[in-house]
């Protein structure tokens, strides 16, 4: 044990009181009294350690000490006056009679408006912050079985919009704080768990890819471990957070013990099963052929050359698949799709003594997908340490360490994906060849090739860890000292063997290593006053430096011997590659609040940057914001009375940065790998701008909170708008220079939007509670200056054009079929000559919609009775569009022949003149006015994907105590709950929150392509606390 | 530790800032430090090859898509294809990477200080990338007519068009710097004086120099030590480096050539993008026309054919860049077309092309006029050169486009369809130099 001495001040601190009081003495002519006591929390009776005591009418006061107890004498005689206040509590007066110990029980101050909170950087209490946060405490999560705490979040923050982009578990979920500011810089927000900043990129390199899907490296982190979560939403909050705070901050503390009270040890399991439904229905065989028929017809076939005619009539050139009856029908999906198990199992123990409290908790789960060959296992540890050196030291550490092993498949998009041949291939094909080997249809693989043969995993190791050094320097003012890093390591292995088309000619194997570390020292001066109990000074003064680096190196081997040989060591062509790059960001920030009155605060903030990523003279960027607020129900003018208990309004206004490009964007490069005869080449590849620079928003929020009716209500509305200027973007250059590209500051974009959280205690008796909290939010994006429109490389869909929102759609308006023809009707948008030509062009195609919902929300009922508990979640979102890519494909009418299976619901196609409400004639050939009737492009695969979801819904039960108390057991809860148990949509895909784009910060988003649907779950679990 | 002495550490961190904020990539290297000695320069110069192999297969494909040896297999009876600036690309971008890096070398190495670079060695390194760059602007203005010509890797805003005639002179002058700078060292993979002879030989043919033409490609035909026609006919492509190469880019399992992929059935890893046309596989197979060339593509089991010229699955098959058969079928032609023509001569090179692949050779008889001899050397040419980019500008050069394409797409009876449109998104990023009427006409 290490002895620190008292600090100096403390002694000068005794002196000056024992000084002060032989004065007060002397005038006074009093005799000397003695005031001793002790301060409490009036609800746990845990003492509270550094409360003021103060006497009225004098100047000198005194801390209270560990064990909440002080002891001071005074020239004043009794009956004295003494105010006892504390942050975060209701200031007290007692009346000190004699000088036996008084005990002063405080309560915690219970209107919610005048909370402590510890936010970021900051201590204030919460009727003093100006800025827009929204903080969710574990319990309030939703119970939704997800890997990650960020879809439990789902609906709870107003303005925080996530959607899972699939439903197979530990995968990427998109999520945007108050719309999205930038274009190709990123839209995911900051992340910050207990004060260290994560990395939460895509760590996949797998060379062949997953077709879309990309891990969660949020699945990290054991929600189980997280006690609370707060989104920082407006400039004064985020602003602090400069360069990376334009998409908003997620600060996730994770749970610590408390000090003085009994160690705790909780264990939880729950046993789920997973099932997907409302799956894509598919033709018969009989069908296909028909449809395929009538389209080759239609396109001018020769009944003698019809695809699907009597193998006998086969022409070199014109293969014959046999007569339409004749075709069998295959069920490939059935076998793709599982019921998947999940299992969870946890165990946490928590304590703590008057110096030392503690956290250990471990996890291990594991979650199958639904679609097969994927699964998600986690192991994980975490220790939270907090120690009392001494009355000014105190030290304490955040750790957490996890590994995570996936089994993986490449889902879809490219020929050798999972979708492509469960769901894409033709019915008819057979599924084996008659000798027993795996039939493949074209480009495709075979679908039991691929269950049988598929070998992809990955293995995530994930450390966060963080220790710190509080000082107490002086009465209110702290120093406090933190180094944390953060490493990630992920290692993917895929082997494809010969069976698989990415094993041809003779096999191949993939090990790809990707590593990324963050370390961050940060010093952070914190200091607190109050003058009185209503006026409350805090400041705060610090600083960061941070370094991250990435690493990857990728192994590839080519001929295999044999099927049985999978490691590269064995392969005849071994290639590898390796790359790193690294970036710095050094930090100053400050900031002040004050409360004044208990009424009004006034916040200003501000931090500078630089990073490495940006040319010489373009490094520095600052980051100003200032807030303000008005507690009005404190105004003596404002009526007291029961109804409005609590009345807050506030405002902000500030900057904040967005730098997340890659780290040498502002240089001029030349890559090697430009290799030929086996000889290093190099190459030009980034032309230089010296010019670059950040990425800025700047942000007005306007809100109002308040409670009602005794707190039985409150509720919290904000407006916000922001713009977002200098987008960075890859500018066009001429392409003559020989580069593609220039990462330059063109363009800006803005968000517009209004939030409301409503929680209301509708009733609250000896028994029976119902409680519920609404959310809803709204969003306008708009792109408001770019220079060239941006089209997507994929798919070519995606525009991102001046005035419209990013995430548009640039397709052909489809208008309807004509009953006459059965030809499709296009939109005459334009022509050559920029006027409608008659014509049906690539000049026809425009803006159709976007995938923004018009609002989005939650309704989350509680309800208790007795020892029964039953929440109820409904999820909404209204007006929001999804490309159906997969019905592009699987409803082409036929056009498609043999090469792709066709969907039930392309049977509904014009069959003769007068046919209304169906698809368009079956055709491959062009219309006369130049339109196609099964083109991609079109608004018809654009669909409404506006749904309501019962999130989950969980029945628990809380054993009574009296019958645990004799077992030593304190607690046991058994619940059952059930996610997503049903939608109602008129998105005719299986899910309509289905995104295939998982690159988070793709401009494709709201892509359905063979994305695994969102599940239903069903799960029990048993809580117990010993 | 009090503040007094915590601001003077924020104060000292603050000044360490600068320095810790210069971070230097290590994945790649900056422009400055790019050619700077010997190594760097030959490094740079394999990238300029690199650049090749990037667009060599690209241009190839779309050129035989335009012509009616190639179609798209997903459009099989679409012969020959409809050009449209949206969705007709020939390398027009990557051929430009391909000389904005050549002009680093070009620029660069000239003024280098390297005491362990010696002039022959710089004039090595020189030739190479000016027969490069005269390559890139030779493959640009036949598909292209005129293009903005870059010169210097900085000097790229506001560039005009220049003439087709601006453009062919530009070829020349890099060819002739190239055949100056170059020796006459036998390496088939690299550019030497040879490829140049060759590649000089192609550009007096398509400009209509005939006795050049005839002259320099007797240059590489003479050199029968260096360079012989090989049979079988498939020998060139099968295997590796024959004699038959005059410039053969090469590939390897470690530097993959992926073409294989746009021909090959998914059974054998393709993905079968492309097919020859039902006709032309009639005419390969006619052991009067294609005669052993036939041996270019193989039948499947459904009874389809795929090309396999470049069928090598572990993506190791060359690109013919030169090679000696068109240098017999330029002399051929170009002893035709010369003020007085030269008839023995022609079919002499004519037959030789012939005989190797087994087809009967031209008989000469009295009446036999030189437009027939020509005529058969455009046939030749197309079974020859079946699969290497030849066939389109091979009719458009002789003005015959209307005549042979224009019956399969009518789009082609229209002469200005005979070169490519620039691509919409190169005419998107420079749209002052390349927009409206700076477009090729009629597109």
């Amino acid at each position: 044990m290490i002895r620190i001495n008292q600090p100096d001040y403390l002694k000068r601190l005794a002196v000056t009181i024992w000084l002060l009081c032989l004065l007060a003495t002397a005038f006074a002519q009093h005799p000397n009294i003695t005031i001793a006591g002790k301060v409490l929390d009036a609800d746990t009776k845990e003492p509270l350690v550094s409360a003021t005591v103060r006497l009225r009418n004098t100047t000198h006061q005194v801390l209270t000490d560990e064990q909440g107890g002080f002891q001071f004498l005074t020239g004043q005689e009794f009956p004295a006056t003494a105010q006892i206040s504390y942050i975060g509590y209701e200031p007290q007066e007692v009346i000190i009679k004699g000088s036996a110990p008084v005990i002063v029980l405080l309560k915690a101050a219970n209107s919610k408006l005048s909370e402590l909170t510890v936010v970021g950087y900051t201590r204030t209490k919460s009727n003093a912050r100006t800025g827009a946060i929204t903080t969710v405490a574990a319990s309030d999560f939703s119970r939704v079985n997800s890997t990650s705490v960020v879809e439990k979040l789902q609906g709870q923050v107003p303005g925080l919009m996530i959607a899972s982009n699939s439903g197979v578990p530990g995968t990427s979920v998109l999520v945007r704080l108050r719309g999205a500011t930038s274009i190709t810089a990123g839209n995911d927000p900051l992340y910050v768990v207990d004060g260290v900043f994560i990395n939460t990129g895509n760590m996949q390199n797998l060379g062949r890819g997953l077709g879309g899907q990309v891990p969660n490296p949020l699945s990290d982190l054991n929600p189980e471990d997280i006690a609370s979560v707060s989104v920082l939403k407006d400039a004064n909050a985020t602003a602090i957070y400069g360069a990376r705070g334009a998409n908003g901050v997620i600060l996730i503390t994770t749970k610590r013990g408390a000090k003085n009270s009994r160690s705790k040890v909780s264990f939880n399991a729950q046993y789920g099963l997973a099932q997907s439904t409302n799956l894509w229905e598919l033709v018969t065989g009989p069908e296909h052929a028909a449809i395929v028929n009538a389209a080759s017809t239609n396109d001018g076939v020769p009944a003698n050359l019809l695809p699907f005619r009597p193998k006998g009539q086969a022409v070199s050139g014109f293969p014959a698949y046999g007569t339409p009856e004749e075709q069998p029908t295959y069920d490939r999906l059935k076998d793709v799709f599982r019921t998947a198990v999940s299992q969870k199992y946890g165990v946490a123990v928590t304590g703590g003594d008057a110096k030392t409290n503690f956290y250990l908790g471990g996890d291990y789960e594991y979650t199958q997908s639904t679609l097969k060959l994927q699964d998600f296992k986690r192991y994980s540890l975490r220790v939270n340490l907090d120690h009392t050196v001494s009355n000014a030291l105190k030290i304490g550490t955040s750790n957490s360490l996890s590994y995570v092993p996936r089994r993986l498949v490449r889902v879809g998009d490219g020929p050798a994906g999972l979708f492509q041949a469960a769901l894409h291939t033709p019915v008819f094909y057979p599924l084996y060849n008659p000798d027993g080997s795996y039939y493949k249809v074209g480009v495709f693989d075979n679908v039991y090739a691929i269950l049988n043969n598929s070998d992809t995993y990955s293995y995530s190791l994930r450390s966060l860890n963080s220790i710190y050094a509080q000082l107490a320097l002086l009465p209110g003012l702290t120093f406090k000292s933190t180094l944390s890093s953060d490493y990630a390591n992920y290692h993917e292995k895929a082997y494809y063997n010969t069976f698989l088309v990415y094993g041809q000619p003779a096999g191949e194997a993939n090990d790809v290593t990707t590593t990324k570390e963050t370390l961050i020292a940060e010093q952070l001066l914190n200091y607190n006053k109050s003058f009185g109990s209503q006026n409350d000074l805090s400041v705060f003064l610090g600083n960061t430096a941070q370094f991250t680096s990435q690493e990857s190196a990728a192994l590839t081997g080519t001929g295999f011997p044999s099927d049985q040989f999978k490691r590269i060591t064995s392969a005849a062509v071994q290639t590898a590659s390796s790359s790193g790059s690294q970036s710095r960001l050094i930090s100053f920030f400050t900031g002040a609040n004050y409360l004044f009155h208990n009424k009004y605060s006034l916040d200003a903030n501000i931090r500078a940057d630089a990073s490495s990523r940006f040319g010489r003279d373009h490094r520095w960027g600052y980051f100003p914001s200032v807030g303000a607020g008005w507690t009005i129900s404190r105004e003596d003018f404002f009526p007291k009375n029961a109804t409005v208990t609590d009345l807050k309004i506030k405002s902000s206004y500030g900057l904040t940065g967005n730098q997340n490009i890659d780290d040498f964007a502002s240089r001029g490069l030349w890559n090697g790998g430009k290799n030929y005869l086996e000889q290093p080449g190099t190459a030009p590849n980034q032309p230089a701008n010296p010019d670059l620079r950040w990425e800025t928003t700047r942000q007005f929020n306007i809100g109002i909170a308040g409670s009602l009716f005794h707190d039985r209500l409150s509720f919290e509305a904000d407006y916000y708008s922001k713009y977002t200027s200098d987008l960075l973007l890859p500018a066009s250059i001429p392409v003559i220079s020989g580069y593609g590209s220039i990462v330059s500051n063109v363009g800006a974009m803005s968000n517009k939007g209004v939030e409301l959280l409503i929680n209301s205690t509708n009733v609250e008796s000896k028994n029976f509670s119902w409680k519920s909290t609404f959310t809803i939010s709204h969003n306008v994006n708009r792109v408001e200056k770019l220079p060239d429109p941006i089209t997507d490389g994929s798919y070519g869909m995606y525009r991102i054009v001046q005035g419209y929102p990013i995430y548009s759609l640039y397709l052909f308006n489809e208008l309807g079929v004509d009953p006459a023809t059965g030809n499709v009707i296009d939109e005459d948008v334009s022509g050559p000559k920029g006027v409608p030509d008659g014509k049906i062009t690539n000049d026809d195609k425009k803006i159709v919609g976007n995938i923004w919902p018009k609002f989005e929300g939650t309704l989350r009922n509680t309800f208790t009775y007795k020892g029964f508990d039953l929440n109820v979640n409904i999820f909404y979102k209204y007006g929001n569009k999804v490309f159906n890519y997969t019905r592009y494909f699987l409803e082409a009418g036929g056009t498609r022949g043999v090469t792709r299976s066709i969907q039930k619901s392309a049977l509904n196609y014009w069959k003769q003149p007068g046919d209304e409400g169906v698809l368009p004639r079956p055709t491959s050939l062009p219309n006369p006015d130049g339109s196609s009737n099964y083109n991609g492009n079109t608004s018809r695969f654009l669909e409404d994907a506006s749904y309501i979801r019962l999130r989950d819904v969980t029945i628990g039960y809380t054993l009574p105590s009296r019958l645990l108390s004799k077992y030593r057991i304190s607690n046991v809860n058994i619940y059952a709950t059930a996610s997503n148990l049903f939608t109602i949509s008129k998105y005719s895909g299986p899910d309509p929150e289905a995104n295939n784009s998982g690159e988070t910060n793709s401009i494709v988003q709201g892509l359905d392509f063979n994305t695994t649907p969102q599940p239903k779950t069903f799960a029990v679990g048993l809580r117990l606390t010993l | 530790m009090t503040p007094k002495y915590l601001f003077v550490l924020l104060a000292l961190l603050a000044l360490a800032c600068n320095k810790t904020l210069d971070t230097e990539p290590q994945a790649a290297i900056a422009d400055e430090t790019a050619i700077v000695d010997k190594k760097s320069a030959q490094a740079a110069l394999i990238g300029v090859y690199d650049g090749l192999q990037g667009y060599a297969s690209t241009s190839l494909i779309a050129l035989d898509l335009a012509g009616d040896n190639v179609v798209n297999y997903n459009n099989q009876n679409v012969v020959v294809a409809t050009k449209t600036a949206a969705n007709t690309s020939a390398g027009f971008i990557p051929i430009y990477t391909t000389i904005n890096r050549a002009n680093f070398v070009i620029n660069k190495v000239p003024v280098l200080d390297d005491p362990f670079f010696t002039t022959e060695q710089k004039n090595q390194v020189l030739g190479e990338a000016y027969f490069l760059r005269g390559l890139a602007y030779f493959d640009l203005v036949k598909t292209y007519g005129g293009v903005q010509i870059i010169l210097d890797p900085t000097k790229y805003i506001g560039v005009k068009r220049s003439t087709k005639e601006g453009t062919y002179a530009q070829v020349l002058s890099d060819l002739d710097k190239a055949e100056s700078l170059l020796k006459e060292t036998l390496n088939r993979n690299l550019a030497n004086r040879f490829s140049v002879y060759a590649l000089k030989a192609r550009f007096y043919l398509y400009t209509e120099q005939w006795e050049q033409a005839a002259l320099y490609a007797g240059k590489t035909i003479s050199s029968t030590t260096n360079f012989s026609l090989v049979k079988p006919y498939s020998a060139f492509f099968t295997g590796k480096n024959t004699t038959e190469s005059i410039f053969e880019l090469a590939f390897s399992p470690s530097d993959k050539n992926t073409f294989y992929t746009n021909w090959l059935s998914a059974a054998e890893g393709g993905r079968r993008d492309y097919i020859p046309a039902r006709q032309f596989i009639n005419e390969l197979l006619d052991p009067a026309a294609g005669g052993s060339r036939k041996s270019l593509i193989k039948q499947l089991t459904d009874g389809s054919w795929e090309l396999i010229q470049y069928g090598k699955q572990d993506g190791s098959s060359s690109i013919f860049i030169l090679r000696i058969a068109e240098q017999y079928l330029i002399r051929a032609e170009a002893l035709l077309k010369k003020p007085t023509p030269d008839l023995a001569g022609a079919i002499a090179d004519l037959n030789a092309i012939r005989s190797r692949s087994d087809v009967t050779g031209f008989v000469r008889l009295p009446e036999t006029t030189a437009g027939e001899v020509l005529l058969a050397i455009e046939k030749e040419r197309r079974y020859e050169l079946a699969f290497e980019g030849h066939r389109f500008i091979d009719v458009v050069r002789t003005g015959r486009a209307g005549a042979v394409f224009g019956a399969l797409n009518p789009q082609l009876k229209d002469s200005r369809f005979w070169i490519f449109p620039i691509p919409q998104n190169a005419v998107l990023d420079d749209p002052d130099n390349l927009g409206g009427t700076h477009q090729n006409p009629g597109y």
